[in-house]
């Protein structure tokens, strides 16, 4: 594993763009991770499939139904989060009380009926996803060149990001999510519905995820592998930022966005992920908290 | 000789039985029947394996294909570059990923739970990265792929599916002996301990650093030499399409299908899920009209094989969550009996320090016990404790003479937890429109447990309850918290009582929405900040830096922004000054004036009760004893003599 080859210095400039494009794909996902842990103390290791399921079903609605793009964008994301709200509540809420590992196991079930389904409708082939714009390159100072996909994906990205920040900041609905994941029996005694609230954190979670899905099957390409890629890579954001954190999800993705890029301009790509791996070892051994968590509660 | 048997007699009989299978099991099945038993055996170890460290010890790890990748990493650098003979290889590849899996367990030495599973996630992505980093410098030509030759030692070469099939039975048994000898003796314990109580574990002297790597060393290393076996056993080894994350979760899926913590499930469990695509399949071809792969839709077996299977992992997972082999009758047993030995060794570690301190509350207890129950010497207080279960009838007759509807009606509430412990035989209980009412009792009367039935949180823990709790005309035993909450009953629990990590404003707006209020979220925050000034002051502070008596005030505003009709104050003394409990209960006081609403009060502090209270009762032993206004209560000679201590 030696380094292939430094890059020259006046890249560096270039890769750091990339690497924040990247991560910002990245904070959705791992805001996924989060919220559902925040809400209901479960890793939902389904995030990958149900983030692939939900940009196969934007790839049908657009490309196979021709649907307008918003629309379809739409379709597809009310699905998903109905779905992730109904899998909570049809599936998770009996298992309330019982140790960890139930749910994760469960999840990683619904995880293989949804992969093998999308499989089964769609086939193994990688799709192209529909175009939205043009594409172009912008030459930026400093040597930055970006295109229109990327800035694009950035920038839903952010507004994905502030969406969640103000629902969790500004409305009702924020603070009763906020209080229901800090103490659901105090949030219970204070009227809050707190199986409601959490499909609904649920329904944002898959929304979340499917958006970054879809923003990166647009950088890249859609199919099968995307499930791992994106979704199960998304939890290493989300620990190294610190499980449960918003502002810890926003920092985790962008630093992974850095390791996944640096990590395939000195390691070659085969190992952009290997680093991302090393990386949440190093965090879960020394700080397991993560950058920006609290300290943890699941301590032995 | 007949002794020496006899004290070994199970081993001889598992030594007999498993040369009895392996001499007429190859003889007697063939073909693709046989390579599936084969596959089986070949799981079985992995699945003992993943038992003992997940089941029985407690770690949750999703790194069996990690380890399976380290033993085949090992199988083609000794065999195929070194040219090692194939036991050394066996031998080496136990050790090392023995080594490999102490190496996982660092995390587990300050993690637990889904931490764990996620370092071993990380685990099997390096250690797949590496493989195949040697697997694309080391493999030459289009096939991508290691094969091996038939492994021989001793003259014996194992090639043909029925030579494999002894020496995967073999290893199978070794594994399943080792596994449950291991899991029946001092090891076994000392896991279950950590696993079912890590802490009380080490207070026994359990060394848990090296429990733990020893579960994870003897499981990784039997997983190790199983996937040496599997790298021999499939000739052709691609390491990226072989050890993939779904083979490691289907060695969680046969520990969860099997039996959490029962060797024999694993066996159980592997069978399910090395059987599952031969069900499937025979399934699928005898469909009338099957014809796979038409059509617009490309349907494949495997895909519809994995689905089944992950659909049989969601159905155990929530129909039988410790698998199946635990719905044998005999399977808990052993379990349950280890189980009661592990609680009386922690029931005697636990005697000791507490010992005077219960003897003391034994003393105790007869004594408060006898006082309460003597008669009452004021006939006033006996009478109103009378009228309390006839109100339940009609309008009760209100010590203070008023004659109005009560707010809430307890009536021979009783509460059985487990089916065997009685915490609330006989209570009856009524708060009267805009009064305070003091339920007063020593520990253990039942006052908690009243509080939870009023409140909703019994019928969430599966408790037994009979009685009525009538609130507004409803009963509403059996209601969930929130619905109570929302419709007028707001708890304001003894500890817990903020949202610590949010804001005070953020704490007052943390409430349900109740029907026809319809205040706007300034309305609550402007009716707070009056009622509660320091609060205003103090309103994007987040909560946990409050004091308790702040804490206290943010809570009781939080129960006003929910438009209780009766607050339910449990301890509100508790950890409180004594000044601050004064102004709190003023604050109650002009609660009740102002808004009309009615507490009741769930108190030790029976001096500042009686201060505050227009009726008290006091529990005793789960049942209703005396009741009456705070007056006849302070005059009362019991109530002096055993709570004012006067």
């Amino acid at each position: 594993m030696l380094i292939a080859a430094l890059p020259p210095a006046g890249e560096y400039p270039s890769l750091a763009a990339s690497s924040v494009m990247l991560g910002a794909v990245y904070v959705p996902v791992a805001l996924s991770w989060t919220l559902i842990f925040r809400a209901t103390k479960v890793l939902n290791f389904a995030t990958g499939q149900f983030l692939l399921l939900g940009t196969f079903l934007y790839y049908a609605l657009a490309a196979e139904f021709h649907w307008p793009l918003y629309a379809a964008l739409l379709g597809s994301l009310v699905v998903i989060a109905a779905l992730g709200a109904i899998c909570y509540a049809l599936l998770l809420r009996p298992l309330t009380g019982l140790d960890l590992f139930g749910p994760v196991i469960l999840m990683l079930g619904v995880g293989i009926v949804i992969t093998n389904v999308t499989a089964i409708i769609w086939g193994p082939s990688n799709r192209i996803l529909p175009n939205v714009f043009t594409d172009r390159n912008y030459h930026l100072p400093g040597g930055i060149v970006l295109d229109t996909i990327r800035i694009g994906a950035f920038i839903i990205a952010l507004v994905s990001i502030a969406f969640l920040l103000i629902i969790l900041r500004y409305t009702r609905l924020g603070v009763q999510m906020k209080a229901a994941a800090e103490h659901p029996t105090l949030a219970s005694q204070a009227g809050i519905r707190i199986s409601v609230i959490y499909m609904i954190g649920w329904a944002v979670a898959c929304f979340l995820g499917t958006l970054a899905g879809i923003t990166y099957a647009y950088t890249n390409i859609l199919g099968a592998p995307l499930a791992d890629n994106v979704g199960n890579l998304g939890i290493a954001p989300a620990l190294i930022g610190g499980l449960g954190s918003v502002p810890g999800a926003i920092v985790g993705g962008i630093l992974v966005g850095f390791a996944e890029t640096f990590g395939t301009a000195f390691f070659g790509g085969a190992a952009a992920d290997a680093v991302v791996w090393v990386i949440l070892l190093c965090i879960l051994i020394f700080r397991p908290q993560g950058i920006l968590g609290t300290p943890l509660v699941e301590r032995v | 000789m007949i002794r020496y048997l006899r004290r070994h007699s199970r081993a001889a009989a598992v030594i007999a039985g498993v040369l009895v299978i392996a001499w007429i099991v190859p003889r007697a099945v063939t073909g693709q029947n046989l390579d599936t038993l084969d596959l089986f055996l070949l799981a079985v170890p992995g699945a003992v394996a993943l038992n003992l460290v997940m089941g029985i010890a407690g770690q949750a790890t999703i790194g069996s294909a990690a380890f399976m990748a380290v033993g085949a990493l090992l199988a083609t650098i000794l065999d195929l570059r070194w040219h090692w003979p194939f036991l050394v290889v066996i031998v080496c590849a136990a050790v090392v990923t023995g080594l490999v899996g102490v190496i996982a367990a660092l995390p587990a030495m300050r993690l637990a739970g889904i931490y764990l599973v996620v370092s071993t996630l990380a685990l099997f992505y390096l250690v797949l990265y590496v493989a195949q980093t040697y697997e694309a410098d080391n493999v030459s030509g289009g096939f991508g792929a290691f094969s091996f030759v038939a492994p021989s030692s001793f003259g014996y070469t194992i090639s043909t599916d029925s030579q494999w099939f002894v020496v995967l039975l073999l290893y199978a048994a070794l594994v399943m002996v080792v596994a449950t000898r291991c899991s029946r003796g001092k090891y076994g314990r000392a896991w279950r301990a950590i696993r079912d109580r890590e802490i009380a574990a080490k207070t026994l002297g359990i060394d848990v650093r090296r429990m733990k790597f020893g579960a994870f060393f003897l499981s990784s290393a039997i997983i190790g030499v199983q996937g040496v076996l599997y790298a021999y056993f499939l000739r052709a080894l691609d390491f990226g399409s072989t050890f993939t994350l779904d083979l490691a979760i289907s060695y969680v899926a046969m520990i969860v299908i099997g039996g959490w913590g029962l060797i024999w499930g694993s066996v159980l469990g592997a069978a399910f899920v090395t059987g599952l695509p031969y069900l499937v399949q025979d399934f699928g071809l005898n469909l009338p009209g099957w014809v796979p792969a038409q059509g617009t839709i490309q349907v494949d077996l495997p895909e519809i094989e994995a689905s089944l299977y992950g659909v049989a992992i969601i159905v155990f997972v929530l129909a039988a969550p410790k698998g199946l082999a635990w719905l044998l009758p005999w399977a808990g047993r052993a379990a349950r009996r280890r189980a009661d030995r592990l609680i009386a060794a922690l029931g005697r570690e636990r005697a000791l320090p507490e010992e005077p301190v219960a003897a003391e509350r034994a003393r105790a207890a007869p004594e408060m016990a006898g006082a309460l129950a003597e008669k009452p010497s004021s006939p006033v207080a006996s009478a109103a404790s009378i009228s309390v279960p006839a109100g339940m009838q009609g309008p009760a007759s209100q010590p203070s003479g008023e004659i109005s509807q009560p707010v809430l009606s307890v009536g021979h509430l009783r509460v059985v937890y487990g089916g065997l412990s009685v915490a609330v035989a006989d209570v009856s209980l009524e708060v009267p429109a805009s009064s305070v009412v003091a339920v007063l009792g020593p520990n253990g009367a039942g006052k908690t447990t009243t509080v939870r039935a009023i409140t909703g949180f019994l019928r969430t823990e599966g408790v037994q309850t009979s009685g009525k709790v009538l609130f507004g005309g409803k009963d509403i035993l059996g209601w969930t918290p929130d619905a109570i909450a929302r419709s007028g009953i707001v708890l304001v629990p003894e500890r817990d009582k903020v949202f610590t990590t949010l804001t005070v404003e953020e704490n007052l707006l943390a409430i349900g929405r109740v029907r026809n209020s319809g205040r706007s979220r300034a309305e609550i925050l402007d009716r707070s900040y009056d009622l509660f000034p320091s609060l205003g002051a103090r309103r994007s502070i987040r909560a946990g830096f409050l004091s308790g008596g702040e804490r206290q005030m943010l809570a009781l505003a939080r129960a006003l922004a929910l438009d209780a009709r009766l607050l339910v104050i449990d301890e509100m003394s508790l950890g409180v000054s004594p000044v601050v409990v004064l102004r709190l209960l003023e604050m109650v006081r002009r609660i009740v004036a102002d808004h009309g609403a009615s507490v009741l009060l769930v108190e030790q502090n029976v001096v500042a009760a009686l201060d505050v209270a227009d009726l008290v009762y006091i529990l005793d032993r789960g049942q209703t004893g005396r009741s009456g206004t705070a007056e006849q209560m302070k005059e009362s000679d019991l109530v002096r003599k055993s709570y004012l201590g006067v």
